[in-house]
């Protein structure tokens, strides 16, 4: 697979995954709940104490007002620019701030299974 | 038509095209791109006449890293530029490979004894005039100042400096920016937050101000109003004094609350030998953002 290039990167649409649950406390912060694989070693252990062979376990993200926002933003239809653009008009940031926020919050978000990357369906070549 | 914006750091400033912007930032050094390509590099350093020689050879060894096997030429300055330029003693260089080409000067300042490696990085086969707009941006560069102040201009703050102050540290983080800037036993540190609703809610400005980690709680409050806010400690001025209380310098601090721009915005300073006041409230006066 080649890698792809900074702007084709922010043309890419970030999808929430389905498995994800969302509970939004009262200030507005949302809870997330993801699946995380389980280690198959740590899975042995807990399968000969608990007689339990469970192969996910769920955690908990819970995002601060910054965060929410983002995710707020992530509606399957918005491509990382698109987000970024909002992000730095809502907050009045510096674009290449919110640029640097951004992407390391959903780098971040990726690393943990929460969303993935849908491929742009503009044509970048242009 | 270009749109010009003025990016000054650490006694240098000149007018860029407003799409560039700073892509990496060092002490003596500038690499200036937009979203997608590298457009001019800036190195610089104070030389005296004898190092000038070994300045202009760590250059070229600078250069011929950079151009890797590409061979580098000379190319000739237009009448322009030479007049842009007229207060430098000036050498060019060219050189291309396979992706761009960059066209290169060495600029030796006759009044300050700097020298600065100016690179313009052209993409191969892009069209686009790059000499257009060359002599007027070349005309704004500035090395040195000529009013006792040197302009801070990077990013989305600027601010003013006494010019004997230099770059000692700084550090540039989503949220946050710092730059420390000392000399003749001053120092001086710009901060800068945003977004300034988020950090600010539910608190006020003192109550963040007095939660900074360079905060000193035994410093005299000074209340402006709900924006602006200073704290402030002279040092003692009986050295039996100086040493009981293990203070040698003077500190002040003056935080502020812009809320249009959504920033807060906070000078530092602590001196052994204090910036007169004057020279003070002007430094946090001109500090803003853009």
């Amino acid at each position: 697979m080649e890698p792809i290039s900074r702007r084709e990167s922010l043309l890419c649409i970030p999808v929430r995954n389905p498995l994800v649950e969302e509970t939004r406390q009262h200030n507005g912060a949302v809870i997330l709940s993801y699946p995380e694989p389980v280690k198959p070693w740590f899975t042995g252990i807990l399968g000969r104490i608990s007689k339990k062979t469970e192969t996910r376990r769920i955690k908990k993200l819970e995002l601060d007002v910054l965060g929410t926002g983002v995710w707020d933003l992530m509606d399957g239809k918005s491509s990382v620019k698109d987000i970024i653009e909002s992000f730095t008009k809502v907050h009045k940031l510096y674009p290449k701030e919110a640029e640097m926020s951004v992407i390391q919050f959903l780098r971040e978000l990726g690393r943990r299974q929460i969303i993935g990357m849908a491929p742009a369906k503009e044509d970048y070549t242009a | 038509m270009v749109i010009w914006k003025n990016i000054a750091w650490n006694g240098l400033s000149l007018q860029t095209p407003e799409d560039w912007e700073i892509a990496t930032i060092g002490k003596n050094y500038l690499m200036l791109g937009t979203a997608h390509e590298p457009k001019m590099e800036i190195a610089w350093t104070v030389s005296n006449k004898l190092s000038r020689k070994r300045c202009l050879a760590k250059l070229k060894k600078l250069v011929q890293n950079e151009a890797k096997n590409a061979s580098v030429d000379s190319w000739v300055l237009s009448q322009d530029m030479l007049f842009a330029l007229s207060s430098y003693e000036i050498k060019s260089f060219f050189w291309k490979n396979s992706q761009r080409s960059c066209y290169g000067l060495i600029l030796f300042c006759l009044s300050c004894n700097r020298v600065s490696m100016i690179q313009l990085y052209q993409k191969v086969g892009d069209r686009k005039p790059l000499f257009s707009f060359l002599p007027e941006m070349l005309s704004s560069y500035k090395d040195h100042s000529e009013e006792g102040f040197q302009k801070l201009a990077v990013y989305d703050i600027k601010a003013l400096i006494p010019e004997n102050l230099m770059v000692k540290s700084y550090k540039f983080v989503p949220g946050f920016m710092e730059i420390s800037f000392t000399g003749n036993k001053q120092a001086i540190t710009f901060y800068r937050w945003s977004p300034a609703a988020i950090l600010l809610e539910g608190r006020s400005l003192e109550a963040f101000g007095s939660l900074l980690s360079f905060h000193k709680s035994s410093a005299s409050k000074k209340v402006w109003d709900d924006k602006r806010i200073g704290w402030e400690k002279e040092r003692p001025v009986s050295l039996w004094k100086r040493l009981i209380s293990r203070s040698h310098t003077n500190y002040r601090l003056h935080i502020r609350h812009f809320p249009e721009a959504n920033r807060i915005l906070a000078v530092k300073e602590e001196s052994s030998e204090p910036l007169d006041n004057i020279v003070f409230d002007k430094i946090t006066s001109q500090y803003g953002t853009h």
